[in-house]
């Protein structure tokens, strides 16, 4: 079971576990995910090797291959339950701003 | 032999203030001086022409304080930010420095919780380390040896024993302080970052301020010790003190020689010449004042019998004047007690011949309760000395009908009495019984001592 800190993912671990739904090098997670972002979400090195470690102590991603001292990784079924849970969040608070925010705000 | 193209500096890394280490290796670099590596306890710089220069200071967590290498996780950690554009300097223990020359790269930590959460581990473990496992034990030890060994003489040395209390109570001061400080930087960085405004670099003192704070603990020190010795008595000790200001006097001076010598572009001969006759001829003239402690300490002698409360030839004994001295004797402070006086007088009859009487005896002076009780207490438990000779309170009887609120006497390798007033407790050793009238003579002399 992932621990609490999970339940609620930050910007940055979001996209580090979408971007592990196919199997992918770590190392090249960077630039994965400013393609996907299209520059909007930088990942820190560090961060980025920090919270891979995380994950996978966490089993919220596994490792698949090792070359040299490259690592590839791909979401687990816990990591893809936190992720639901993520996107079920966001479109909670998405719908919920519909409801309550500001008319016209978003159409 | 000196390499120009090589600088070699300490430079200060704070697990909370990695920004400042960042800035000062960014600021060397745009003078020409790029971080190449570390020796021992200094950072080494080779010169380059100068440039700006991006640096990363990072606290990497796998890697322990003590690695001198970078490990196998450090190395996979390394060629992730290698792969993001930084290029790695060193590791030193956690610590790792990287640099590129693309000012606007992705930074190597994004996540400001992460980055806070690695800082307070790295922190607690280093200031409780450094406090309560090294600096506390070292100085408490050194606090129950100098208490042990400093015991068997008293009162005298007390201001030893208090000082390193002071300097314990203060090391203890200095950490609960870093303590109390830490936590309240954690707790306003913790909401900084979850506010979304990134880490608050904690302020540190300048390594100026922190060598004055040192400096003026010890001048107070010295100046105590100075300031305790003289008024105990204790003129020649007082010298210590006095040299410890000397001492601590001698850093601001050779930094001033160095700075007016820059100033004046004194040639290096004229520069080295300063450097050392202005500290030596300084030290000169405050050993000389030095001697002069020492000398009025040792000096100051009662030269003539007026100035001797008890005297052979006043309970009937008859001296020969040649023989019968005074060098021995020496006035401490009598009058000007602050804390405690000690006044040593002694006399011999007929130096060498067999039938010589000698007395000595130490008057003690003090209107605080708590050292007088000490003194007595020393003199009850046996640690009462007085120029090596311990007062043996287990062989001693009591001895009534005196003015003296109590004495006591035994007889073992010459004869021993110790006498009680208000304010004064007086050991007199002699090699001659005293007969009663004797006996009555002295108390009468000593209780008119009482001030």
């Amino acid at each position: 079971m992932a621990r609490k800190k999970f339940e609620t993912l930050t910007e940055q671990m979001f996209y580090i576990l979408l971007s592990l739904e196919e199997e992918y090098c770590g190392i090249d997670i960077m630039d994965k995910i400013q393609n996907m972002t299209e520059g909007r979400i930088s990942v820190g090195s560090g961060t980025l090797y920090t919270i891979l470690g995380e994950f996978e102590k966490n089993s919220l991603i596994r490792e698949t291959a090792v070359e040299g001292r490259k690592r590839s990784y791909i979401i687990t079924q816990e990591g893809q339950r936190i992720l639901s849970n993520e996107i079920s969040r966001l479109t909670q608070q998405l719908e919920d701003y519909k409801k309550f925010g500001r008319e016209n705000s978003i159409e | 032999m000196r390499n120009d193209n090589i600088l070699k500096k300490q430079v200060r890394i704070m697990p909370d203030n990695l920004e400042a280490t960042k800035k000062e290796l960014e600021d060397l670099a745009a003078r020409g001086w790029m971080l190449d590596g570390k020796e021992g306890n200094k950072f080494v710089f080779r010169k380059i022409e100068g440039k700006t220069l991006n640096f990363a200071v990072e606290i990497f967590d796998k890697a322990s304080d003590y690695d001198t290498f970078p490990n196998e996780h450090n190395m996979e950690y390394i060629e992730f930010c290698e792969k993001a554009g930084w290029n790695f300097i060193f590791a030193a223990g956690k610590i790792q420095i990287f640099y590129s020359e693309d000012l606007n790269l992705t930074p190597i930590e994004t996540d400001d919780n992460m980055k806070f959460d690695v800082i307070c581990k790295m922190k607690m473990s280093r200031t409780t380390l450094l406090t309560t496992s090294v600096l506390l034990p070292i100085i408490g030890f050194l606090n129950l040896v100098m208490s042990i060994t400093i015991n068997r003489n008293s009162v005298e040395l007390s201001f030893m024993a208090f000082s390193t209390v002071v300097i314990w109570l203060l090391c203890i001061l200095v950490a609960m302080t870093r303590t109390i400080r830490w936590i309240l930087w954690k707790n306003r960085c913790k909401k900084s970052v979850e506010l979304g405004a990134g880490i608050i670099p904690r302020k540190y003192l300048t390594k100026k301020a922190g060598y004055f704070m040192i400096g003026a603990i010890f001048g107070i020190w010295s100046v105590g010790g100075l300031v305790a010795w003289i008024m105990l008595g204790q003129i020649e000790a007082a010298g210590i003190g006095f040299l410890c200001l000397v001492v601590l006097a001698m850093f601001p001076l050779s930094n001033g020689i160095s700075k007016i010598a820059q100033k004046k572009k004194l040639k290096s001969s004229d520069n080295a010449i300063a450097q050392f006759v202005i500290p030596f001829v300084f030290l000169l003239f405050f050993i000389v004042i030095w001697s002069v402690f020492i000398i009025s300490g040792m000096n100051r002698n009662a030269n003539n019998e007026n100035e001797i409360p008890l005297t052979l030839s006043t309970i009937g004994i008859e001296t020969n004047i040649e023989a019968s001295g005074n060098e021995n004797n020496t006035d401490h402070n009598n009058d000007g007690k602050f804390l405690m006086s000690l006044d040593y007088y002694s006399e011999s009859s007929m130096t060498g011949a067999t039938d010589d009487r000698e007395i000595k005896y130490y008057i003690y002076r003090t209107d605080f309760p708590i050292i007088y009780n000490r003194l007595m207490k020393d003199a009850k438990t046996g640690v009462f000395r007085t120029f090596g000779m311990m007062y043996d309170f287990d062989l001693a009887t009591s001895v009534e009908g005196l003015k003296a609120d109590k004495a006591w006497y035994y007889e073992k390798d010459g004869f021993h009495y110790l006498f009680e007033y208000e304010g004064m407790i007086i050991k007199l050793d002699s090699n001659f019984a005293f007969d009663k009238e004797q006996l009555t003579t002295a108390d009468t002399i000593f209780a008119s001592l009482v001030k």
